[in-house]
């Protein structure tokens, strides 16, 4: 309530999945009727707009069981649904199960197979895809993160922050410190808490916008690479445009830069090419 | 010094007998070295030698040892090295010696290959004196093997000395048997000169280097030789001997063994086996024995990342100048680019090399699967000599082929006879003799062909019998056979690397093996990818590497864009690193999954080993005990009172800190399990462990015991905490 007086208009939710057996598999510390709590309770204050994240490829987890829980969460009608493959990060406790053999993740094929029905279920439930991993309703697709996709520039204040902005000649990009006392220690000498600030050249810079713009299904306005570089993307990248095309990966739209739906789903290949 | 107070002696063991143990102890004890200079096994310099336990070249140790006389004696102790494929390196050491002390593990018995070189040493008329080690250890005994050694090799064991080289326990009776039996050489001083090389080396100072024993006259720098085979003539400019350390002497005389340095450029210009003689008073005749040693086995090596061919080639030169058996050409392959073939003694030899040059070199490479020498009789005529799959010949213009064929022997523990002939017969072989040397000890012959065993025998001999079989090889003939070229497709594009030449029966098992194989070692490809075996054009066996459907990361937002483009970096550096063949990208190990196809039995851990981990760790975890009034932890090889938890050193096991004797290579501390042989031959079934004497206890936890029939794995596999 306080949080929408204070001027928040968008919640998101992190549920993973409405299973709590995979909930407490992967370590979540709710239910899911914990989440439906917390769910009417940000409807109730006044929330018009809420994500909920939601995962597939957990261990254990099966195409039923993912279905289910997009039922129930499209049931619910949130304007918004992240829907995530499992990452398996280095590092983590469910890492060092799975190459321990204790726990059994779903292999690449059953994941595919969750994710193709997942997209399809989501769009009869008049979601739209518009970033790989990202559905909304129309008119509902976070602009928050949007703005990291076009690589536009953004400020980040408070501990552990990230910013980027343009610089002279170069782009910027910067994090504040992640120690709340030198956070404190820096701002009252009257110092800015960076913690580390990284020059990114053009050459890098035409990459990043590559990378993250062609995670947009309507990838990235040609003109706007125009605009931004002063020249083309097949100029930029001849390489990598002509394997891509080979592929067959380009969709047709000639106003922009995206990729057809294979394309997505082989996107990091894609990628490669451009390094 | 006078001849008659030299000793010049070899040391004769099976890897792991404790060779390089007992010569540790006896350089200790002539005051060679002082223990606490001692780095564990001297000898062994080289890296992968201290690994594998084993010695690569051949190095020669002076001594000075005082005899309870109290004359004092000059020793030279010449290494040999251990492994079938460089028996002519140990002839020629052997050639060098008068004695030879035969190291026999008290727990283990004689092997194969001990006995390959026994009987070397035995025709070069050598006195031999056997040792038998390891008498510290409970599973030890020292009488069976006594009269092993009496009944298999024919010689007089009782006198034997009985030693562990580990404790120092007997080894001074070894060095007192040493200066008694050992004969003392007995050259002609003042004839002309006549030195044999027995090993080379190639030091970065002094350059080529021969190890020599010398027979008559002396060597001292100054002097002109004549290495006699090669022609070559050199000026000496020092001669000297190991302390182990390089040490300069004034002349080298007869019977002395050291070294010599004289201006050598590369070891090809001495070879092992020569005879170096004075210019000015050559000898009429060489030393006898003088042989050119040929490769047998055959592989392309390639760099990984194809910018490193220049390096590649540079680290080969600088192996070559050490190894002279080793040769090496260059060579192109369609998939690979370009590389070297390379030419090996033996499959030991060639892993190695290959070893040693990711090691020592920092190099990746990717081998291509072994060859030996074909002889390929043209419809013309003509013979062509045929040691590289992709340039055999068109079938329709050979008329027949001829294969190397080996006289292989085995020793084994009678149980295991079934397996191990089976497994001789599915790899062509012809049985020829067996021989029960004694109730549990059987020697098999067979011939087999050289190409059926550079690929898994080995291994696979070793996983059927549970790594009791020991095996040792000479060459014996060509053979006419009936043999194919089988290539593998990708993708519908032929793989130059992968093609290999089998015997026409087992060309479509081996077809199947390798496209399950390649299948699984193949990551996913945007398309799916036909993997095909082929003879001449007709398919006979098919994989599908199936389609990869998702390859993009989930997630990517404004904290970790930097992350995510390392993790794209990755992919691409694992891209580039992979060969492309036709449309396919294959990882560099691919290549070498022809060559590793083998039953998977052999990975498949034995149930009583998993017993013996979880024993062991329940053991490391044990809460401290009262011992003695003292509070320690258990350790492995500890007696516990009957029925408590650490009762884990049991039955056919104990646990041990120090090397495991049969436990890959580099493991010097930490607990080992060790096996109690006598007790662990043919497959134990549940209530074994009943009938065994418990030396430490009784054998808990014996839950599940494999039934028979089932494969047990091999006890190299060692326990790492």
């Amino acid at each position: 309530m306080k949080l929408r007086a204070a001027g928040v208009n968008r919640l998101s939710l992190g549920l993973q999945s409405a299973n709590d057996d995979l909930l407490k598999a992967v370590g979540r510390i709710h239910t899911y009727d914990q989440f439906l709590t917390a769910y009417r309770a940000a409807r109730d204050a006044g929330f018009q707009n809420i994500n909920v994240d939601l995962m597939h490829g957990l261990p254990g987890q099966t195409q039923a069981d993912y279905l289910d829980t997009l039922q129930k969460v499209c049931d619910l009608g949130p304007e918004h649904i992240s829907a995530y493959a499992l990452i398996l990060e280095d590092g983590t406790p469910l890492y060092k199960q799975v190459k321990a053999g204790e726990t059994v993740l779903p292999d690449e094929d059953a994941v595919a197979d969750m994710e193709d029905a997942g997209m399809a279920f989501l769009k009869q439930r008049g979601y739209e895809r518009y970033e790989v991993s990202n559905f909304a309703k129309p008119g509902f697709a976070c602009k928050h993160n949007l703005i990291y996709w076009d690589d536009a520039p953004y400020l980040g204040f408070g501990v552990a922050a990230h910013s980027s902005a343009p610089g002279e000649g170069e782009w910027l990009r910067w994090s504040n410190t992640e120690s709340i006392l030198e956070y404190l220690r820096k701002l009252k000498r009257g110092r800015l808490p960076t913690a580390e600030t990284l020059h990114i050249d053009p050459r890098e810079e035409m990459f990043e916008v590559v990378m993250l713009g062609l995670r947009k299904v309507k990838g990235i306005p040609r003109q706007a690479f125009l605009d931004r570089f002063g020249l083309s993307l097949e100029k930029a990248f001849p390489d990598a445009w002509l394997n891509v095309q080979a592929n067959g990966w380009w969709s047709d739209d000639p106003a922009r830069y995206a990729l057809t739906e294979q394309g997505m789903d082989h996107l990091n290949t894609a990628l490669c090419y451009f390094r | 010094m006078d001849q008659s107070h030299i000793r010049n002696f070899c040391i004769i063991a099976h890897i792991d007998h404790g060779k390089s143990t007992l010569a540790d102890r006896m350089m200790e004890l002539t005051d060679t070295v002082a223990k606490r200079d001692m780095e564990a096994q001297l000898l062994d310099s080289m890296d992968i030698e201290r690994e594998r336990g084993i010695t690569i070249k051949a190095s020669a140790v002076r001594m000075f040892y005082t005899a309870q006389d109290g004359d004092q004696y000059m020793f030279n102790l010449i290494d040999t090295p251990g492994h079938v494929d460089f028996t002519y390196e140990v002839s020629r050491a052997l050639k060098a010696c008068e004695g030879a002390v035969l190291v026999v593990d008290a727990t283990q018995g004689i092997e194969a290959q001990t006995l390959a070189n026994v009987y070397l040493a035995i025709d070069n008329d050598l006195e031999v004196l056997p040792v038998i080690n390891k008498i510290d250890l409970p599973s030890a005994e020292p009488e069976r093997v006594m009269h092993e050694i009496e009944d298999v090799i024919g010689l007089p064991a009782e006198d034997a000395p009985r030693v562990s080289a580990k404790t120092g326990l007997n080894v001074e009776d070894v060095l007192a048997q040493i200066v008694e039996r050992v004969p003392a050489p007995s050259g002609d001083p003042d004839g002309p000169t006549k030195a044999l090389i027995f090993d080379c080396l190639y030091d970065n100072y002094k350059g080529a280097l021969s190890y020599v024993r010398v027979f008559d006259g002396a060597i001292r720098p100054g002097m002109r030789i004549r290495s006699m085979a090669t022609g070559h003539e050199f000026d000496v400019t020092e001669v000297g001997v190991f302390t182990p350390q390089w040490k300069t002497v004034d002349e080298l005389t007869a019977g002395e063994v050291g070294y010599v340095a004289a201006s050598i450029k590369s070891v090809e210009e001495t070879k092992v086996g020569d005879t170096l003689t004075d210019v000015e008073h050559p000898a009429q005749e060489p030393l006898p024995g003088y042989m050119k040693v040929n490769p047998m086995v055959f592989c392309g090596i390639y760099p990984a990342d194809g910018s490193h061919y220049g390096d590649l080639m540079e680290a080969l030169e600088k192996l070559k100048l050490n190894d002279a058996s080793l040769s090496f050409e260059k060579e192109t392959s369609a998939a690979l680019g370009y590389g070297f073939r390379c030419g090996f003694l033996g499959l030991l030899h060639m892993e190695i090399i290959t070893e040693r040059l990711e090691r020592e070199f920092d190099l990746d490479l990717v081998t291509t699967s072994p060859s030996v020498v074909y002889r390929v009789k043209m419809m013309t005529g003509e013979t062509l000599i045929i040691d590289n799959p992709a340039s055999l010949p068109d079938p329709s213009e050979i008329d027949y082929m001829e294969e190397p064929m080996v006289k292989a022997s085995i020793m084994t523990p009678p149980d295991f006879v079934g397996p191990i002939m089976e497994l001789c017969q599915n790899n062509r072989g012809v049985f020829e003799h067996m021989d029960y040397i004694e109730k549990d000890r059987v020697k098999i012959l067979y011939t087999l062909p050289l190409n059926e065993i550079i690929y898994d025998f080995f291994d696979s001999l070793k996983s059927r019998s549970r790594g009791y079989a020991s095996f040792d090889y000479e060459l014996k003939d060509y053979q006419k056979s009936d043999l194919v070229r089988l290539d593998f497709l990708l993708n519908g594009d032929m793989c130059d690397a992968l093609s290999t030449i089998v015997h026409k029966d087992r060309a479509y098992p081996k077809g199947r093996a390798v496209c399950e194989k390649l299948k699984d070692v193949i990551p996913r490809q945007q398309f799916e990818i036909p993997v095909q075996a082929a003879i001449g054009g007709k398919i006979i066996a098919r994989e599908t590497v199936k389609a990869v459907r998702k390859d993009v990361l989930a997630k990517c937002y404004g904290g970790d864009i930097s992350r995510k483009k390392k993790l794209l970096e990755k992919q691409k550096e694992g891209k580039k690193r992979m060969r492309q063949v036709g449309t396919v990208s294959v990882p560099s190990d691919a290549f070498m999954s022809v060559l590793r196809i083998t039953d998977d039995r052999r990975l498949r851990p034995h149930p009583l080993l998993r017993e013996e981990v979880r024993l062991l760790r329940f053991l490391l975890r044990a809460p401290r005990y009262d011992r003695g009034g003292v509070s320690r932890r258990p350790v492995p090889g500890d007696r516990a009172k009957p029925g408590s938890a650490a009762l884990c050193g049991a039955g056919p096991f104990r646990f041990l800190w120090g090397r495991h004797p049969h436990g890959p290579a580099g493991e010097r501390s930490g607990p080992h399990l060790e096996y109690d042989t006598q007790h662990l031959r043919g497959p134990l079934r549940r209530g074994d462990h009943r009938g065994v004497q418990p030396r430490h206890g009784v054998l808990r936890g014996l839950r599940e015991a494999p039934r028979r029939g089932r494969e047990p794995a091999v006890p190299g596999a060692s326990i790492r905490q």
